[in-house]
């Protein structure tokens, strides 16, 4: 008996096989994709596939112009499945998303709103849950996609290595967007634009780092933050690592390049009058990089200068920028709702139903301390 | 074809043989006669056709007649000639005595072990032995005298376990030269050595060894009442006597040790382990055998043991890698490719596009091709093996990636895990893992990492049943004894390792007392 059942099982792996075993050259690895919307309304699936025998080592010769080592393949339909399922049509192998760097919503689809897109990646698993998120100002993914970079193979992987070096590692993930969807405050995504200047064959193209897209609950995109602000934004999110301000001294071009580090921030929430209040307390420790004022950095006065000179200059920018947030995006992403969730869990009950009202008439305030710590080698 | 068991003790045919040999040396049970030439033609008889055993009359003083039988090649010509003849020649004829015993007294033979034999069936067995049997007229008892002096091998390093520090002697294949090099290094009467005869024909040697006191009484009966109840034709080597006392055979590790080392021994028998040594083979059994003991060589516990500790943790990656990479391998790549850095799965997909066998075909094909290699190996003749290891290595690495019929990381693969089932200091234990691979790989190969589990966990619950003469296989893992971990994952320093493994030894004991930390005295 026993050794009718140990034969009975040893079969099951002749008799089931491997069904679900896909040889590695049977698959199309995805890199990179991105979904817009047409004229039509229609929905465009795009994707770029890494072709292989590109990237072995053995097929590297060096001097000569890279070959095409991807390739961009792009579908329509009525919905995002639909479009997503019809793609498969059109390549050879079996498409593996999993691999997946970084995702493209194109401007149309952003300002339509994303929910509809990603209703299908929540609910299905073969999505890439870590891949980068992003938009594109301007224009539409498919047109990114079949952009080639310069360093890197493809332009899914260049992105992500451009943002590596602007955020010192920040990464919008689909699952932080995901998480942050569902939470108080709104999510960004980053934004990418392509750009044509001129080249030595004619006008090149290539894609640019903008900064950051900022969506409302509705998951439409309100507006975008260029570099500065989306440092700024960064900063108040307790996400940054260092920030190069260049402070204006006086008049006359007088100009000094600041290194802040050790960035700190603190948001205290308060409700006064019936009305809400925000402090945003902003810390950070700087070193000198240049000096092109007429200041003497080895005198203690004088570095006390450049500090509040440093100090309020920053401080108009951010509050521009929560200025403009509030007025012109109105969506909160800058964490308050978040904090005030944290720290004051009943009051943000009483609030949470009109928070992005409530958000554009809070009174936001700035304190921002900046305590220089070294002039470098000289004065 | 296959073969059904019988349930009864072998074939009817062998066994009759057997029992006609037994009723043959019943009938030569009588007595010695008194009369020389007629013990002379039974010997005779009994040694018909056995052109090696030589009658050798000698004639002493005043008349006296001596025969001496004895076979040629086994003993020392010099002793023989020198003591035995030479004494012999100058001997009178031994007077008649009482005590049939005692005419051996008579004899100037100046040979260290001598025994008198009464039965006529002692004296083919002592011949057989290497003694000298010495008859003579007038007397119904025989004398043997030993002087073995058969060629033996000289003492050598043991080809399969060497090591950089320690001693390089092994054991040969004389019986007395291995209880030799155990006893110098024991010198002490608590060492016993028990001895018995296996095999019908063979008559071979056995010995068990032990320290009296240290050992586990019950391990000790058990070792000894396995032994003595083989039967067979003949006992060639250590490895008959493990698959009679062996504990599993049906499992792929093995439950007894063997090696070729003293030094191995010894520290096995101080930690109250039993040995049986067997006449013929240098190889020496050691009972009872845990997995963490194949994991260790002796070398480990000579050299400093920040380095021994170092060496065993790159042991365990070996084998861990030995027994698990093809199938890993292979269930990532045809099942999980998502587990993978894209970086890297990209070579390995820009390395696949020529080839046109699924992943587990080509690394089943290059396992089956390592294996060959590798036995094919065994049995070189010394001149030709450089040659065919560079045609092996170019021909099946290189012009094969070429051609596109395997892989580059499939060839990688292969040559990484035969590497590493080399690491295991113990052979059989190696052994096991070469042989496990394949079920793996298939599992892998056909359930992806699910599979690679399943094996796992299999084979874990293999290894946690097993035991070895009474003691588990996976002591001190499981069940855990704090103080054998010493020894296990890292390698503590001979200072701090007191306490001998309390599931061999049955109760607590010490190596050595306390503080022996080598340092300044507080």
């Amino acid at each position: 008996m026993k050794r009718i059942c140990i034969a009975a099982l040893l079969s099951l792996i002749f008799l089931t096989g491997c069904w679900d075993s896909i040889e590695l050259n049977d698959r199309a690895i995805v890199l990179g994709g991105g979904m817009d919307l047409d004229e039509e309304g229609q929905y465009v699936s795009s994707l770029q596939i890494a072709i292989p025998s590109k990237f072995g080592q053995i097929n590297q010769r060096g001097g000569e112009a890279p070959e095409q080592s991807v390739l961009v393949k792009a579908a329509t339909g009525k919905t995002a499945f639909d479009a997503r399922q019809n793609i498969q049509n059109k390549v050879e192998r079996k498409i593996f998303r999993l691999q997946q760097q970084s995702f493209f919503a194109g401007e149309e689809l952003a300002k339509q709103g994303l929910k509809e897109s990603i209703d299908m990646r929540l609910r299905y698993n073969d999505f890439p849950v870590r891949a980068n998120y992003s938009v594109v100002k301007g224009g539409r993914s498919v047109d990114l996609l079949t952009n080639t970079s310069d360093l890197e193979v493809a332009t899914s992987l260049s992105t992500n290595n451009i943002q590596k070096q602007f955020a010192q590692g920040v990464t919008t993930t689909f699952l932080d967007f995901q998480k942050r969807m569902y939470g108080p405050s709104n999510p960004v995504l980053t934004a990418w634009e392509i750009q044509s200047s001129p080249g030595l064959s004619g006008p090149e193209q290539s894609v640019d780092f903008y900064g950051l897209a900022a969506f409302n609950k509705e998951l439409q995109l309100v507006g975008y933050l260029n570099e500065d602000e989306s440092k700024d934004l960064l900063w108040i999110q307790n996400k940054l690592e260092y920030i190069a301000l260049v402070i204006p001294y006086g008049g006359q071009d007088q100009t000094a390049g600041l290194r802040v580090q050790d960035l700190k921030r603190k948001i205290s929430p308060k409700v006064k009058d019936g009305k809400m209040h925000l402090h945003v307390q902003l810390d950070g420790k700087g070193s000198v990089q240049e000096n092109n004022t007429n200041l003497d950095l080895s005198a203690s006065k004088d570095v006390e200068r450049l500090e509040k000179e440093a100090e309020k200059y920053y401080q108009k920018r951010v509050e521009d920028m929560i200025d403009k947030v509030q007025s012109e995006y109105q969506t909160d992403i800058l964490d308050f709702g978040l904090t005030l969730f944290r720290k004051h869990p009943q009051e943000w009950k009483q609030v949470k139903q009109n928070w992005e009202e409530i958000f554009t008439e809070t009174e936001v305030t700035v304190d921002v301390n900046i305590k220089i710590r070294d002039v470098g080698l000289v004065t | 074809m296959f073969r059904f068991k019988r349930h009864g003790k072998g074939k009817p045919s062998q066994h009759k043989q057997l029992k006609k040999l037994e009723d043959e040396h019943q009938q030569a049970k009588e007595n010695l006669s008194k009369q020389l030439r007629v013990n002379e033609e039974k010997l005779q008889e009994v040694f018909k056709n056995c052109s090696d055993v030589v009658f050798r009359y000698v004639k002493g003083q005043d008349g006296a007649l001596f025969l001496v039988v004895y076979m040629d090649g086994m003993i020392s010509s010099q002793l023989l000639d020198e003591h035995i003849l030479k004494g012999l020649m100058r001997n009178p004829h031994p007077s008649e005595v009482e005590d049939s015993k005692v005419w051996s007294d008579q004899l100037n033979i100046s040979v260290g072990q001598s025994k008198t034999l009464s039965t006529f069936e002692q004296i083919p067995k002592e011949i057989v032995r290497a003694n000298a049997i010495v008859l003579t007229e007038g007397h119904d008892s025989a004398l043997a005298l030993d002087i073995k002096g058969w060629d033996k091998r000289a003492l050598e390093e043991p080809s399969g376990e060497s090591v950089i520090r320690g001693p390089r002697e092994g054991f040969s294949e004389t019986f007395r030269v291995n209880t030799t090099l155990i006893r110098r290094r024991l010198k002490t009467p608590r060492l016993k050595i028990e001895m018995m005869n296996l095999g019908e024909l063979s008559q071979t040697d056995i010995g068990i060894v032990y320290v009296d006191g240290l050992i586990n009484p019950s391990v000790l009966t058990e070792v000894k009442k396995r032994v003595e109840r083989i039967k067979i034709d003949g006992i060639l080597e250590s490895g008959y006597v493990e698959a009679f006392i062996e504990d599993a055979p049906f499992s792929p590790f093995p439950t007894v040790q063997h090696t070729e080392r003293p030094d191995t021994v010894v520290s096995a028998l101080l930690e109250g382990k039993a040995a049986v040594i067997v006449d013929g083979t240098p190889f020496v059994l050691v009972v009872p055998f845990t997995f963490f003991g194949g994991l260790q060589a002796s070398e480990d516990a000579y050299e400093r043991f920040m380095y021994g500790t170092a060496i065993r943790w790159v042991r365990y990656l070996l084998f861990t890698i030995a027994l698990f990479l093809p199938s890993v391998y292979v269930a990532i790549i045809s099942y999980h490719p998502e587990m993978v850095p894209f970086n890297l799965l990209l070579s390995f997909a820009a390395a696949r596009e020529p080839s046109p066998f699924p992943t587990i075909i080509e690394t089943l094909m290059m396992e089956i091709i390592f294996e060959s290699l590798r036995e094919a190996g065994i049995r070189l003749p010394k001149l030709v093996g450089p040659a065919v290891s560079i045609v092996g290595a170019l021909v099946l690495g290189e012009a094969a990636v070429q051609a596109g019929l395997v892989t580059a990381p499939v060839v990688i693969v292969v040559a990484g895990t035969g590497i590493a089932s080399f690491a295991v200091p113990g052979y059989s234990l190696g052994l096991a893992y070469r042989l496990l691979r394949f079920p793996m790989l298939i599992l892998g190969g056909v359930f992806g990492l699910f599979g690679v589990m399943v094996g796992a966990l299999a084979l874990l619950l293999h290894l946690v049943s097993l035991r070895s003469f009474g003691v588990p296989y996976l002591a001190p893992m499981a069940p855990l004894v704090g103080t054998g971990m010493k020894d296990v994952l890292w390698r503590a320093p001979v200072w701090m390792q007191r306490v001998r493994p309390k599931l061999i030894v049955g109760r607590t004991s010490y190596h050595m007392p306390k503080g022996q930390k080598p340092g300044p005295k507080k």
